[in-house]
């Protein structure tokens, strides 16, 4: 063999290469036979014991090939491998022994032949994965059921479902030295800004990396502003959400072994829909939307309003409400700021242990947490009643938030608000609000404000997609978002003669 | 790609500078003595007319701006940017000081001075170097949501507004109207930024057309506030307040009443436009040293507008010397470069990271400070809803009437043993501020009046008009004290306290819920402390208020 890299046509040679490289890989199968009537030519199949099952090899088309070279002479089996191996559609030459590991890793089998400088693949349904999955993290009452799995040629396989169409189109690379993780960008080629496809290919150039095992790990590593607790990638696990937004000219980038798909670019407005909101009417959707754009107003803010209205401002709020909150906090032995505090911290952790518990103990959890903190602690006068029902709100409120990543900042920026609104009153809340939205103003994501459609839409002379805090009514929607190829704006129009 | 070319839109350019103004304009310019009313309308008028002159004259200087040193020499250029600089640093203590006193008075009474400036600075510090788009974003943002804001409290405050008041007239004089044109000309001074700024406006040769747009709708606001003013406060009433504007929020309250007071939320959004004002001020010293190199001076010149705030505060030097050191220096040295830019016009055609870290340490270190002025627990003030003032022997005599947390609220939790406050406590003193100070020393409990629901005078205060006025005079000057707060009077006024939490749980709601509680309420009954603040000021008669008699344990209404 010249290089380690080719194939060579000793399969000695290649047996010897590929048993040094998988030395101490018990869970890869190198299984040598002798082929031929007189069983005189030698040949490899190598395969990961699990990913490639037995079965699977004697049902594929070269399968039953190579049960046919066990009765040819020699000589013609070469020819037959040649003349016939490549038409069949589950099988792939591989002429580097990169590609073949490559390959093999991917779960499929290689098949070599004494004699011939090529490998065949032969393909196999891969390593073991769930399967199509309910999409648990955005569930939703109208519109398909079905979510990501683990595999990502089954996900991007779930988006072509939904778009059948030669132009959408299924970038395939790898990242990750020693994961070689494939990672799939998904796209529709008339509909994206070229520039935007250019860029995040750049950035997956970007870096390397040991191992990829998660979508989140590439998010972190391709976004624009590392400090920001702000997500600048949208996740999804909904195929139907994904395939709407690749219309919308966004692209999806799907990681192996990994359900949630990473859809670029990303706006404030885009957390807030859900893919519900294409398909119910658009006075209902309005009203959801103002109730999301509310939750995040809540989240950050009631907390820390309370602090401030109770603690700088009482003339604010109606005197008997001012008198109540007097009233309940009698005998309570820490500052308001504290007992909010302390509130706010259980609540999360009462999150956190119910999502990390098993399923039927993550619901007794939440039970158990509400009564603890919410009966017991006001009993024994560690709370006031009041404080309760303002982080309950807040709670709510987090939780209306349609996206996880983008409800998890504002959870944060709370504290923050809370800290600000009990010593500064409304002042520091003022001090809090400026430096939160001259953050977002800064903010952009491949170019794209964070902030749109709310800002620089005008800049460059669009007159939006009406579907910012109110969606329009559908037959309104005409125009694909901003970020879109603006030779391809429009996305709706009435047939002529219809 | 999208936003490639780092400029901003027209539209970006106009909320800027409407949200750079709106609010240390509302705040200051309606306290201006010689703005009053139809003749700050005038005056307004004449100056805008001046000043869009001077805006077309602004725009066509675009390029003399974009490279001083080749204008100016590189001497010259410099020295220009010194006296750019120097002038925004002078704005920014003035911002600073605007802050202070309102944060202050209306909003976190007795904050530190030291907190409040140095959050402000450094909130607004953090991100001002990142590029006028950011601002523009900002501004579009905002912009909606604060002039929205402020537009349904105009539109309330239209209910407020008196008639009579409106036909007052000042004097006009010539030189009153040319010095106060003058003084609006001057109030828009940072338009003589503009140069540096259309480099990174789109279509900058057509900018003239917005900027003036948007000093219109600056010019329209603030002659719609001043006619907003002097009708609900009269002329003389005006002379009177510091910050009338705030004056006229206390009044404006949202329909339903859902809210006892909101003007808490309408002064924040005049905050917020001051504290965007401040982050221009040092977006707009970022870009100037970055035209002369010298961007490591970033942060000193930001300090430079800390120290100098701070040293104002504590020197107690008045805001107004802000606009007399601009109307008899600043302007004339700035017209004068323009000038010279003009004629000159005619001849030729990254490592703030650690700086930003600095600075969130140095907040947070602030953030500790603020232990000292943090606010007071519900449960610890004193919540009087009614407040009897009278007059006798030469000394005032004030009862506080707490209600009963337990019987008011209906929650029946006990308070702590031994620490149960009086319903009705009597000071007598010869000021009301000096019984205020009793009470502070006397009780646990903060003194708060923010919730005063009913002010019940007695005869001897009302015939005593030089006591009535001084009383009227503090209670003006306490930002606590709303002016709707329903007026009585009674010769009876300790029989009537004395019923306030035993036999009725709150005489004020008590006498409010006899006057309203009715299927037709007579409202012209219904006299708030307001209406004397305006009949004393314009020398009108006080108007008649209810008067209380008590009948054993009854409170009757006359």
């Amino acid at each position: 063999m010249s290089t380690v890299s080719d194939i060579s046509m000793h399969i000695q040679e290649n047996e010897e290469y590929i048993r040094s490289r998988c030395e101490n890989c018990d869970d890869i199968i190198i299984r040598p036979m002798l082929l031929g009537d007189e069983k005189k030519v030698r040949c490899l199949v190598v395969y990961i014991e699990v990913a490639v099952s037995n079965m699977m090899l004697e049902e594929s088309v070269i399968g039953k090939l190579i049960n046919h070279m066990w009765e040819m002479p020699r000589d013609q089996i070469l020819e037959f491998v040649e003349d016939n191996g490549l038409g069949i559609s589950d099988v792939k030459t591989l002429d580097t022994m990169k590609e073949a590991f490559d390959a093999m890793l991917a779960g499929n089998a290689i098949f070599f032949l004494d004699g011939y400088p090529h490998a065949i693949k032969i393909s196999s349904k891969g390593y073991p994965d769930r399967g199509v999955q309910e999409a648990e993290a955005e569930k939703v009452l109208r519109g398909s059921n079905e979510g990501f799995g683990d595999a990502v040629k089954a996900n991007s396989a779930l988006v072509r479902k939904r778009l059948r169409d030669t132009r959408m189109k299924v970038k395939q690379t790898s990242v990750g030295v020693r994961s070689n993780t494939v990672v799939q960008l998904l796209y529709v080629e008339d509909l994206i800004d070229p520039g935007l496809l250019r860029e995040i290919e750049q950035r997956l150039e970007s870096f390397e990396i040991d191992g990829v095992t998660d979508s989140g790990i590439i998010e972190q590593l391709t976004e624009e502003v590392w400090y920001s607790p702000f997500p600048q990638f949208q996740t999804t696990e909904r195929p139907d959400k994904a395939a709407m937004e690749l219309l919308n000219g966004r692209i999806l980038l799907l990681c192996d072994n990994s359900p949630v798909g990473l859809l670029l670019p990303t706006t404030y407005n885009s957390f807030l829909q859900v893919s519900e909101d294409w398909y119910n009417r658009f006075a209902l959707v309005s009203f959801l939307r103002i109730l999301r754009y509310l939750a995040v107003v809540l989240t950050m803010l009631f907390s820390a309003t309370y602090l401030a209205m109770t603690n700088f401002h009482t003339q604010v709020l109606p005197t008997n409400l001012m008198l109540a909150f007097a009233e309940s906090r009698q005998g309570v032995p820490f500052p308001s700021m504290l007992e909010v505090i302390l509130m706010e911290v259980a609540f999360e952790m009462i999150r956190e242990a119910g999502i990390r518990m098993p399923g039927p103990l993550g619901g007794t959890i939440g039970i158990v947490g509400g009564l603890i903190i919410g009966q017991a602690a006001v009993e024994a006068n560690l709370v006031s009643p009041m404080v309760v029902v303002v982080v309950a709100i807040t709670a709510l409120s987090s939780l209306a938030i349609p996206n996880e990543e983008f409800s998890a900042p504002f959870r944060l920026i709370k504290y923050g608000m809370i800290v600000l609104g009990g010593t500064l009153g409304v002042y520091g809340i003022a001090l809090g609000l400026y430096l939160v939205i001259s953050h977002l103003a800064g903010l952009t994501t491949f170019h794209i404000p964070y902030l749109m459609p709310f800002v620089a839409t005008k800049k460059e002379r669009f007159r939006g997609e009406k579907d910012g805090i109110l969606r329009a009514p559908i037959w309104w929607l005409r125009r694909r978002p901003i970020y879109a190829r603006q030779e391809e704006k429009i996305r709706l129009r009435r047939r002529e003669n219809k | 790609m999208f936003a490639d070319n780092q400029k901003i839109s027209h539209r970006q350019l106009f909320r800027q500078l409407v949200m750079s103004f709106l609010g240390i304009y509302l705040l200051c310019i309606p306290g201006w003595q010689s703005l009053e009313g139809r003749r700050g309308v005038l005056c307004v008028g004449i100056g805008l007319l001046f000043l869009f002159f001077y805006i077309i004259y602004l725009v066509r200087l675009n390029h003399s701006y974009t490279n001083l040193d080749k204008t100016f020499g590189k001497i010259g250029g410099r020295l220009i940017v010194l006296v750019y600089l120097s002038y925004l640093v002078f704005t920014g203590i003035f911002l600073l000081r605007i802050i202070g006193a309102v944060v202050a008075r209306f909003l976190v009474t007795g904050a530190n001075a030291a907190v409040v400036m140095g959050l402000a600075v450094v909130f607004c510090y953090l991100g001002s170097g990142q590029g006028l788009e950011r601002r523009g974003r900002m501004a579009e943002a905002v912009f909606p949501l604060v002039t929205g804001a402020l537009f349904l409290m105009f539109f309330l405050a239209l209910s407020k507004v008196n008639l009579g008041y409106l036909q007052q007239s000042a004097s006009v004089s010539w030189p009153q109207l040319g010095w106060g044109s003058y003084g609006i000309f001057c109030a828009f001074a940072p338009l003589i930024l503009i140069p540096f700024t259309l480099g990174t406006v789109q279509k900058p040769s057509s900018a003239h057309g917005v900027i003036i747009g948007a000093v219109g709708l600056l010019g329209g606001i603030l002659s719609l506030t001043f006619i907003l003013l002097q009708g609900t406060f009269g002329l003389p009433g005006l002379l009177y307040k510091s910050f009338p504007m705030i004056d006229l929020m206390s009044g404006v309250n949202i329909p339903g009443d859902f809210l006892e007071r909101v003007d808490v939320f309408w002064i924040i959004f005049l905050l917020f436009s001051v504290l965007f004002a401040l982050g221009s001020v040092f977006f707009y010293q970022n870009e100037l040293l970055s035209r002369v190199h010298w961007e490591k001076g970033r942060l000193f010149a930001a300090f430079l507008v800390l120290a100098g705030g701070l040293v104002c505060a504590h020197m107690g030097v008045s805001a107004r010397y802000y606009g007399q050191i601009l109307e008899r220096y600043y302007i004339p040295v700035f017209l004068l470069i323009s000038l010279i830019a003009g004629l000159r016009l005619g001849k030729n055609e990254k490592k703030a990271k650690w700086g930003k870290a600095l600075i969130g340490i140095l907040g947070l270190i602030l953030l500790f400070f603020l232990n000292g002025c943090c606010g007071v627990e519900p449960e610890n003030r004193a919540f009087p809803l009614i407040v009897s003032i009278d007059y006798t022997d030469g000394e005032y005599e004030v009862i506080y009437g707490i209600p009963d947390l337990s019987n008011t609220t209906g929650q029946g939790k006990k308070e702590e043993s031994g620490s149960q406050e009086p319903r009705v406590t009597v000071y007598t003193g010869a000021s009301i501020k000096e019984i205020e100070e009793e009470f502070d020393k006397s009780q646990k409990n903060y003194l708060d009046l923010g919730h005063v629901k009913t002010f019940l005078l007695g005869d001897g205060l009302m015939e005593n008009k030089e006591a009535f006025t001084k009383c009227l005079a503090y209670l003006e000057n306490n930002p606590a004290i709303a002016g709707s707060i329903k007026v009585f009077r009674s010769s009876q006024v300790e029989e009537a306290m004395s019923l306030n939490g035993n036999e009725i749980d709150s005489l004020g709601e008590y006498l409010i819920g006899i006057l309203e509680n009715k299927p037709n309420p007579d409202r012209k009954a219904q006299v708030t402390i307001q209406k004397f603040y305006n009949a004393w000021h314009n020398q009108e008669e006080f108007p008649k208020v209810p008067r209380v008699n008590v009948r054993g344990t009854q409170v009757y209404l006359e």
